[in-house]
């Protein structure tokens, strides 16, 4: 199934667009700039812009993400809106359901104006047969948002407060967001529904801060009596869109009825105490990272989401579901790896290099076995004739007696980043 | 005490079947077991070029979904990764409790054996090779005749390797070539009295592979280049084809999966055969006056040995190999055309007197190039790019000495496994040596260079060139066989695979296991009229 995610580059929408990758999603990532780690295809688009660009013609489900970063300015306080009026338009025309991620802060009322905005959104998209989610305050892995923000505070500060009366939240692990998320893309009865996601019993603040602490950040700290009217009272202080803005949108949150909505996507939250955890799927990140790097270097042409999926899965059943660590400049320049062939070749046998090998092998077989593949290795689907076919067969041995003499210039400095340097 | 059948046959590859035919149609009750193994998908119906580049599923023909193209070994054959011939090999290795020693071991539990997975080349041994075996050559060239008319065979056309391969009275016309091959064999015939001299003889191979379709079951070849990945049409001969028409005879049983534990020898002659049932998840045994051992020279070596209780290592011939690449200049910038993925021209070389190498060469069209990549000095970006352009104009080639240039031993283990071991002959490196000049020398003339460094010796036992644990003599000693295949020590028990062969030449040697079984199997059941 073909799914778009504007906003991919955001705290959620990175791991959505992991989760629709490994869920076997095609990707299509609607964003201001290409990212490298997920790729599939991607489309430009600015939400300071009102132009939407177009769908691809299969696109099933279009998630809606994206805000606009600055506070509101008179004349751009309908821009939000009209771009979302515009993709729902967009998604109507190709025939995908629309899922507008709002907040639990979504009222007509909002103290601010982040959560005006989005009410106003989700009535349009409510009225037009989409779908809205509501998620409580979302936290876990490591991006950026209001929880990456409380990251920042609390390990700056050593005092932090302990509100009285503490506000409640009800908080949503990011993995259960997005797992979430997915089952609505699949589901036919959420037309003009709202899903409430958030912890069925509300949680103290305090004890949400604490958990952070803790379990996330592994820090003591200090939690000093702090009476909740001051932040009540300096609400006209903070304006727009900023990080506290929103963190003073806690002490008025509405509280939402969130069991049905989770039962019904069958989904059980985990406690922040566990889900404050270091994220455990930074080794899928740096395998998407490592897929897409090998299989860049290989094809030439970045890998689909389907592509990506296919080395996780192989990965996975046969590797163990270890990331290889490649050093960055692998990542950021796949074609340096033509340079570390070159240089490994030379190499001493260590499981490094053993198991560099394999999955270089094995990328090229996954990559082979594609219809782009047919015609990258053998030619099939296209024809070169004589000239063509000499000029290519030159080139070939032109650029490997370049990356030869190269990957000599490069060696000791390779010696120092591999990760292991020749022992087993 | 009443036996169960007549004739009790393990293993239902070409040996089994080829043995299951004169005994079954001269009336005796017989029954067949095997080790089951079915596959698990079915085989591309387009040919290869639409469905690699139209079938976004791919993917699962040529990898498997749970990645088996990953999981075999570097330098292994390219079969090994083909996820629908997994079904032919797994699990032979562990049932079998093989251990090897410098000798590769492929063997198979499914039924019609490895000839699921064969390059179906077809040769008749001479009278001279045939001295070495205790039997008139007018008993095995009958056999040899009923088999042909049997499986279908093609590629007699006449030709500089008609007497060689002595099978142009039973053959269907040849298969279409490449351009390549074309190309290649009209500058052979137009010196071909120089080529002869010089010891390089050139022709088209003898196929099991039909050219028309027979019996309505199994049709002609189409070209359609999908022979690695598994042949819709049934053109290339697997003796799994030849079960239906066993069945259609009452006096006929097969029992699929079973394995073979033991062999008992009762003392009124009669044979229990052991083993384990897989659809009832039982032991079970089966009584029969007399036993085929048709399971393949492996499989039948170690039930064998298990049943003489032989602690000894046994001898068997093993044919090294070698594989090369040749490149043809004028073909750069070639289209890929579909086309018949096995042999499209044989060769010949003479050696030494009496000494000679066969070998063939295949389009590269069907194989994986990431089969081929990982052997270059490129690195894998660059190394497809060159392929890309270059593999068009090339084919590839592999070459066979006799097998008693390959020094290979079996020995049973104490808890009924079997090793296998190999090792060099002194005289192997050398005629390699000479073969590789004269293939260099000769392809020259013919348009075609010889890839620097690509010609290689394959690993002993790859490519399933080895026989004769128990050959058949004169004046058979302990561990070898009548001319009925029969062991003094277990009378009644035939073996009529590989593993009583005489000699193993360079030539393929299936065709003549397929006439052994069926002349082994005529005489068993006169001895029953």
């Amino acid at each position: 199934m073909k799914i778009a995610i504007t906003g991919s580059t955001g705290y959620i929408g990175k791991s959505l667009a992991l989760a629709a990758i490994n869920s076997g999603y095609d990707l299509v990532c609607l964003s201001r700039i290409c990212h490298r780690e997920f790729m599939g295809e991607w489309l430009h688009f600015d939400i300071s812009s009102i132009i939407v660009p177009p769908l691809p013609i299969n696109t099933k489900v279009v998630v809606h993400l994206a805000i606009l970063k600055e506070g509101g300015i008179s004349d751009l306080d309908n821009q939000e809106i009209l771009v979302a009026r515009s993709l729902m338009a967009e998604a109507k025309r190709v025939g995908a359901k629309f899922i507008f991620i709002s907040s639990q802060t979504a009222r007509v009322d909002a103290p601010t104006l982040y959560g005006r905005r989005k009410w106003i959104i989700e009535q349009d998209v409510i009225s037009a047969g989409g779908t809205v989610v509501r998620p409580g305050l979302v936290y876990g892995g490591d991006g950026n948002g209001l929880f990456g923000e409380l990251c920042k505070l609390v390990r700056r500060f050593y005092l932090l407060p302990n509100f009285c009366p503490s506000p409640k939240i009800q908080p949503i692990h990011i993995e259960d967001l997005v797992a979430a998320i997915l089952k609505i893309s699949n589901l036919d009865t959420s037309v003009g529904k709202v899903f409430h996601l958030g912890s069925v019993l509300p949680v103290m603040f305090t004890d949400f801060l604490k958990a952070l602490a803790k379990n996330h950040l592994n820090v003591w700290r200090v939690f000093v009596p702090f009476p909740s009217m001051i932040i009540i009272w300096s609400r006209p202080i903070f304006n727009g869109f900023t990080s506290l803005a929103r963190l003073n949108s806690l002490f008025d949150l509405p509280i939402m009825k969130t069991s049905d909505d989770l039962a019904e996507l069958d989904i059980v939250l985990r406690g922040i105490d566990l889900g404050m955890r270091p994220s455990i799927n930074s080794n899928e990140r740096l395998l998407v990272q490592e897929a897409t790097a090998l299989y860049s270097y290989v094809m030439k042409v970045t890998p689909s989401s389907r592509e990506i999926a296919r080395y996780l899965s192989a990965i996975r059943q046969l590797r163990g579901g270890l990331p290889l660590q490649l050093p960055i400049m692998f990542i950021n320049y796949p074609i340096m790896l033509s340079l570390l062939e070159g240089h490994i070749k030379s190499l001493p046998h260590s499981k490094f290099t053993e198991e560099f090998q394999w999955r270089i092998n094995a990328t090229m077989r996954i990559a082979e076995a594609t219809i782009y593949g047919a015609k990258r290795f053998s030619g099939l689907g296209t024809s070169n004739g004589k000239l063509k076919s000499c000029i290519g067969i030159f080139l070939a041995i032109f650029k490997s007696v370049i990356i030869f003499m190269l990957a000599r210039i490069f060696a000791p400095y390779f010696g120092r980043i591999l990760p292991d340097r020749g022992g087993n | 005490m009443s036996n169960d059948f007549d004739v009790l046959i393990v293993g239902s590859g070409p040996a089994g079947v080829s043995a299951a035919f004169p005994l079954v149609m001269s009336g005796l009750k017989v029954l067949m077991v095997d080790g089951g193994s079915r596959p698990n998908q079915p085989p591309p119906i387009d040919d290869f070029i639409t469905w690699r580049t139209n079938d976004p599923h791919q993917h699962e023909t040529m990898i498997g979904e749970n990645f088996y193209a990953l999981k075999a070994a570097k330098g292994s054959s390219p079969k090994l990764r083909v996820p629908s011939l997994e079904y032919v090999f797994s699990k032979f290795q562990e049932i079998n409790q093989i251990t090897e020693n410098g000798f590769t071991v492929l063997g198979s539990m499914a039924s019609g054996g490895l000839s699921n997975a064969w390059g179906c080349g077809v040769a008749t041994l001479s009278n001279q090779e045939l001295l070495e075996f205790p039997f008139p050559s007018s008993e095995i060239r009958s056999s040899y005749a009923d088999v042909a008319s049997r499986i279908g065979i093609s590629g007699g056309e006449g030709g500089d390797l008609s007497e060689y391969y002595g099978t142009d009275a039973w053959s269907q016309p040849c298969l279409k070539m490449d351009a390549i091959h074309e190309s290649i064999f009209r500058k052979y015939e137009h010196s071909r009295e120089k080529h002869m001299n010089l010891g390089f003889t050139l022709d088209r191979p003898r196929m099991a592979v039909l050219n028309q379709g027979i019996d309505g079951s199994r049709s002609g070849c189409s070209y359609c280049g999908n022979c690695l990945w598994g042949c819709s049409r049934k053109s290339l001969y697997s003796s799994v084809d030849d079960l239906p028409r066993l069945m259609k005879f009452e006096n006929f049983k097969l029992h699929q999966g079973f394995e073979v534990h033991d062999l008992l020898n009762q003392k009124d002659g009669s044979w229990i055969t052991r083993g384990y049932c897989n659809q009832t998840k039982k032991l079970s045994q089966f009584s029969s006056l007399k036993l085929f051992m048709a399971a393949g020279t492996i499989s039948t070596t170690r039930l064998v040995l298990k049943s003489l209780n032989y602690q000894n290592s046994v001898q068997m011939f093993s044919c090294p190999t070698a594989a090369f690449m040749l490149w043809s200049p004028n073909f750069v910038g070639h289209s890929p055309e579909p086309s018949f993925g096995s042999g499209q021209l044989a060769f010949k070389i003479s050696l030494d007197k009496g000494v000679n190498a066969y070998g063939a060469t295949f389009s590269t069209m069907g194989i994986p190039v990431s089969e081929l990549a990982p052997y270059l000095p490129f690195s894998s970006r660059y190394g497809i790019d060159f392929l890309r352009h270059f593999l068009s104009s090339c084919i590839i080639g592999n070459l066979f000495l006799p097998g008693e240039y390959g020094i290979a031993t079996a020995k049973l283990e104490a808890g009924g496994g079997l090793t296998l071991k190999g090792s060099d002959h002194k005289l192997k490196y050398l005629f390699l040596s000479r073969a590789e000049k004269i293939l260099r020398a000769r392809y020259l003339k013919m348009g075609a260079l010889l890839i620097p460094r690509s010609f290689k010796s394959g690993k002993q036992g790859a490519d399933v060139h080895y026989a004769g644990t128990f050959p058949m003599k004169q004046e058979p000693k302990i561990n070898q066989t009548n001319s009925m295949g029969e062991l003094r020590a277990l009378p009644g028990m035939y073996i009529v695979d590989g593993a009583s062969l005489s000699a193993l030449s360079e030539k393929p040697h299936t065709f003549t296991i397929m006439a052994n079984a069926d002349r082994i199997g005529k005489r068993v059941a006169q001895l029953f009229n």
